[in-house]
């Protein structure tokens, strides 16, 4: 029999939903104004950060709200408290996009130090994974959260070659390079943590699904 | 209703609370009940009344979260009653 605590779940999805697509708007913008060098665009991330931190607030207290009127327990306990860790997860995605485009402002004016090649490539990843750990999320989809989890490891080890290169090949010789340098450097780390927060959301949703704590253990997946 | 669903199992329980949900939108419905947990899940307002006084009236998520006064947290909270 459906319930009318059912109806108040679905909202609580569509709204994670909606700060999944806010923090993913946010990662892509970011990224976006390195590559134009557009400045009004990081600007826009760094003051859209508003919106998606006031829709934490309300999604966090529509999980206590519900916590204390029902009393779930079970797949619907687990529902929710796994909702709240999401919402902060994605909060901080959106976070570390806001300190994207704090980067990108301090480089926007400057001319570029390299090619960028191997920092599209990451945002690819980061994007892809919290996508996938969204939609795993929505779906309740076990095998896609651990395809994202997978993934993981490629966005390390793009990192490391991104750090290597930037520290070896422009540092290393010409320390002039290094306040570009270091930009790259931390926005590489930025995209990087972001995957991070992925695989800890694809992780809950894990045990959202099947009550099963995969976290810390990567022998389960 | 006076303690509509006392006597009655989670199944049945259930059909009365989502019957509640539904005669809500057409009429005032006022519920006595010492199922804390079902006023939380059925009702829009609660108020608290101890020895035929009232203590406290508030929206159910707020009364249910964060009680104004420390005697309905005490009751909600399972400390005494």
């Amino acid at each position: 029999m459906e319930r009318h605590f059912d109806d108040e779940l679905r909202n609580l999805k569509q709204d994670i939903l909606k700060m999944g697509v806010f923090a993913q708007d946010a990662i892509h913008n970011s990224v976006e104004s390195l590559k134009n060098r557009d400045r009004e665009l990081a600007k826009s991330i760094i003051e859209n950060d508003t919106k998606i931190d006031r829709l934490e607030l309300v999604i966090d207290e529509k999980c206590v709200d519900l916590i204390a009127r029902h009393q779930p327990l079970a797949k619907d306990l687990r529902f929710i408290t796994v909702g709240m860790k999401l919402n902060s997860e994605l909060e901080r995605i959106a976070d570390i996009a806001v300190d994207i485009a704090q980067r990108v402002l301090e480089i926007v004016d400057k001319p570029l130090l390299k090619p960028l090649v191997d920092i599209p490539k990451l945002t690819v990843i980061a994007q892809s994974m919290v996508k996938m750990a969204v939609d795993s999320f929505v779906n309740g989809d076990v095998e896609l959260a651990k395809k994202a989890i997978l993934s993981d490891g490629e966005a390390d080890k793009l990192r490391n070659v991104i750090t290597k290169e930037l520290i070896e090949d422009y540092m290393a010789k010409d320390a002039s390079t290094a306040p570009r340098a270091v930009q790259l450097l931390l926005i590489a780390r930025f995209l990087e943590r972001i995957c991070d927060h992925a695989t800890n959301i694809a992780e809950d949703v894990i045990y959202m699904v099947q009550a099963e704590v995969v976290r810390h253990h990567p022998e389960k997946l | 209703m006076d303690e509509p669903a006392s006597a009655l199992d989670p199944t049945a329980t259930l059909k009365i609370e989502e019957l509640i949900q539904v005669l809500k939108k057409k009429y005032t419905i006022i519920i006595v009940t010492h199922n804390m947990q079902q006023a939380a899940r059925i009702s829009d307002y609660t108020a608290f009344f101890m020895l035929g006084e009232l203590i406290e009236y508030n929206i159910t998520s707020l009364m249910f979260t964060r009680p104004s006064k420390k005697i309905t947290e005490d009751y909600i909270t399972g400390r005494f009653g």
